[in-house]
């Protein structure tokens, strides 16, 4: 075996698990792009940017929106500039290529070195999305009819895929993909997060940020359940703010940065309202 | 390889292609399991399992089938070939030939699947000659699923991967239970047909028609409009209401309003009936005896290329479905409720029948009116998977 093979073993400040790493490397040695589940701020997104630091890669990110077609990835082709330059008569109009542009899927393609192409919350886009992409992503190349061009990608990027599962994806476009699903982190885990993260905090601090929120994750029915994101900016904010930390989980300053959601944010209040 | 363990897969209800098992295999020959059955469980997951509904069916089918493996036992089997040359070289045969390595390096190799299944199956997953991954840095962090919580796969100790059973963690994940509405809609965007050939006055600038015309005409504008892509699909609701269907009322008012939001339809009818179908059916839920319509008039007026869903429990006292001479019948002129049945499936191709009940998946069990209505149109549970199955049917009528 002459090809190069990747050994991804996380970042500082991204902790990973075994069982994610290796999922993640047989992904990339199989060629086969990576679809990452999750509750949201579990750290899908982080993951990408976390392997194209550890391996050393450029990282393109193709956020998918719901109006996004698979076409945007590809390429666009400038047809209304083109039509402008031919009645104004500008030079270069016979020349298709000036006015065809790569999409990111396309940039990935057509770069000289390997890089991570993070195609995010692909199940915002219409229900077709995943399947237009199917052949560009299993071979890794696309035509361009205008020019009667195919873009064969030079190095294939490592693609990695996250999904918030609001709505689901194609069989056809699964059966393609090595699947990972992330579980929400529990508290050692978390604890080593948060050590990543911030490394000369105190012991008992994150003990009694972790106790807190935890405490809030578990005890409260919540629309929006914090994350580990959510987590970080709030022990963020109280490093920032330098309140006292005692009593962290009676008191719970600064809430509103683990609940942004209003009714979430009256549950815990009135809970506590109660009990004062 | 291993094909017993993909039919069983299979058997156990997870749908795992052809395709997909090459790619294991392929994995395997790539040394990617690493040779630890942790390993395997980790590339199989990966490459079979793609929804986290069926992690859990997964896992436990996995339990199943390599219960009794253990590292013990692995280090015996492999032992024992060290005292058998021939049969090992058997087994090893495609595995060297494949590899073009020499009779000797067998048995070093067996030699370091004996250690593997000695230090256990978490750490050291390196243990092939190609190291492919080196998975000890984040051992020692700690950072795997953490002690303590017994899921499956912390390998470390020799412990056995497989994990005790009733410890499911990904249980909450399963979708054979009932909806939300955001998932109803998302199962009713399945029902489309997009088209612009629709009979509306409605127009949207063709750009690419536009600039062709354009250039045609040497550079001088000429626009030209064409009608918009819409969902030409048009969708007929019968609900069944009040009576045996008051414990679903909440079920089938979500779908009501899922119907309305989803809201993609080119033309939604919802009607309401009584237990069976009558001559008359209900505009409203309430079933106000005010506000009908003739079953026949729908018959004659509504045209055959609507959709028809029918939603009620399908439980009838049999002679309002096959009796028309009962007293209950507002006018001895009326049909029987199976002829109104057959009437609608006769002339629109796709219906289907939902229903809420939990089922046994035996027919035999099933209230009789159920096992009549059964004939007739294809019922599903009103679940996610069985509206979703149900909306296939729908649009391909298979």
């Amino acid at each position: 075996m002459s090809e190069t093979v990747y050994q991804f073993q996380g970042t500082d400040d991204y902790i990973i698990n075994d069982d994610l790493m290796l999922t993640m490397n047989i992904a990339i040695k199989m060629n086969k792009p990576l679809l990452v589940k999750g509750e949201p701020g579990t750290g899908k997104t982080a993951l990408a940017e976390s392997i194209a630091k550890a391996l050393d890669k450029e990282l393109i990110v193709w956020s998918i929106k719901s109006t996004t077609k698979a076409q945007d990835g590809l390429y666009q082709y400038d047809i209304v500039r083109r039509l402008y330059d031919s009645e104004l008569g500008n030079e270069g109009v016979d020349d298709i290529k000036r006015y065809i542009k790569m999409g990111k899927l396309g940039e990935a393609f057509t770069s000289d070195k390997q890089c991570v192409l993070l195609i995010d919350e692909i199940d915002k886009a219409d229900l077709e999305f995943p399947n237009d992409l199917l052949w560009e992503l299993d071979r890794m190349e696309f035509y361009i009819p205008e020019t009667d061009e195919t873009v064969k990608a030079k190095n294939p990027p490592i693609v990695i895929i996250t999904s918030n599962a609001e709505k689901e994806l194609p069989d056809a476009f699964l059966r393609r993909c090595a699947f990972y699903f992330i579980d929400f982190p529990d508290k050692e885990l978390m604890n080593d997060i948060i050590l990543a993260h911030y490394p000369d905090i105190e012991d008992k601090i994150v003990e009694q940020v972790l106790d807190a929120f935890f405490y809030v994750r578990e005890y409260f029915e919540l629309k929006k359940k914090p994350s580990t994101s959510e987590l970080l900016d709030w022990i963020s904010a109280l490093k920032l703010s330098g309140l006292s930390t005692e009593n962290l989980r009676q008191d719970l300053p600064l809430v509103s940065f683990l609940l942004k959601k209003d009714e979430d944010l009256e549950t815990v209040k009135k809970s506590f309202g109660g009990l004062r | 390889m291993f094909l017993d363990f993909l039919l069983f897969l299979r058997a156990g209800g997870l749908k795992v292609s052809l395709d997909e098992w090459l790619s294991i295999i392929e994995g395997i020959y790539m040394g990617l399991h690493g040779q630890t059955l942790k390993g395997f469980y980790i590339l199989s997951r990966a490459l079979l399992v793609k929804k986290e509904n069926d992690l859990d069916k997964f896992e436990e089918l996995f339990y199943q089938y390599f219960k009794s493996v253990n590292s013990q036992r692995l280090k015996k089997e492999i032992k024992k070939l060290l005292n058998q040359p021939e049969r090992a070289e058997q087994i090893f045969k495609s595995y060297m030939d494949q590899r073009k390595l020499e009779p000797q390096v067998m048995m070093e190799k067996i030699e370091m699947r004996i250690n593997a299944a000695e230090e256990g199956y978490g750490e050291n997953i390196a243990v092939n000659a190609e190291g492919v991954m080196n998975s000890s840095v984040s051992a020692g962090k700690g950072a795997g699923p953490g002690p303590g919580n017994g899921t499956m796969i912390q390998g470390a100790g020799g412990k056995s991967i497989v994990h005790a059973p009733g410890n499911r963690r990904f249980r909450d994940w399963r979708t054979d239970c009932t909806i939300e509405s955001r998932q109803y809609q998302m199962a009713f965007r399945l029902l489309r047909e997009l088209s612009r050939k629709l009979e509306t006055n409605e127009e949207e600038l063709d750009i690419r028609g536009t600039i062709d015309h354009t250039c045609r005409q040497g550079g001088i504008l000429d626009i030209k409009m064409q009608p918009p892509r819409k969902n030409r699909l048009k969708l007929m609701v019968l609900i069944d209401s009040g009576g045996s269907m008051k414990p679903y009322e909440q079920l089938c008012s979500l779908l009501f309003q899922s119907l309305n939001k989803a809201n993609t339809f080119s033309d939604l009818k919802i009607y309401y009936f009584h237990n069976c179908l009558e001559g008359k059916l209900y505009t409203d839920p309430s079933i106000d005896i005010k506000e009908t319509v003739k079953t026949e008039w729908i018959l004659r007026n509504v045209s055959s290329d609507y959709k028809v869903i029918f939603v009620g429990d399908a439980d009838m006292a049999m002679h309002e479905l096959v009796d028309n001479n009962s007293y209950s019948r507002s006018s001895n002129t009326d049909l029987d409720g199976i002829t109104w049945f057959k009437k609608f499936s006769e002339k629109y191709e796709h219906s289907i029948w939902l229903h809420p009940q939990e089922r046994e998946e035996n027919l035999a069990w099933m209230s009789e009116s159920f096992t009549e209505i059964n004939k007739i149109f294809p019922m599903f549970r009103l679940s996610i998977d069985g509206l979703k199955d149900g909306m296939y049917k729908l649009m391909r009528n298979q």
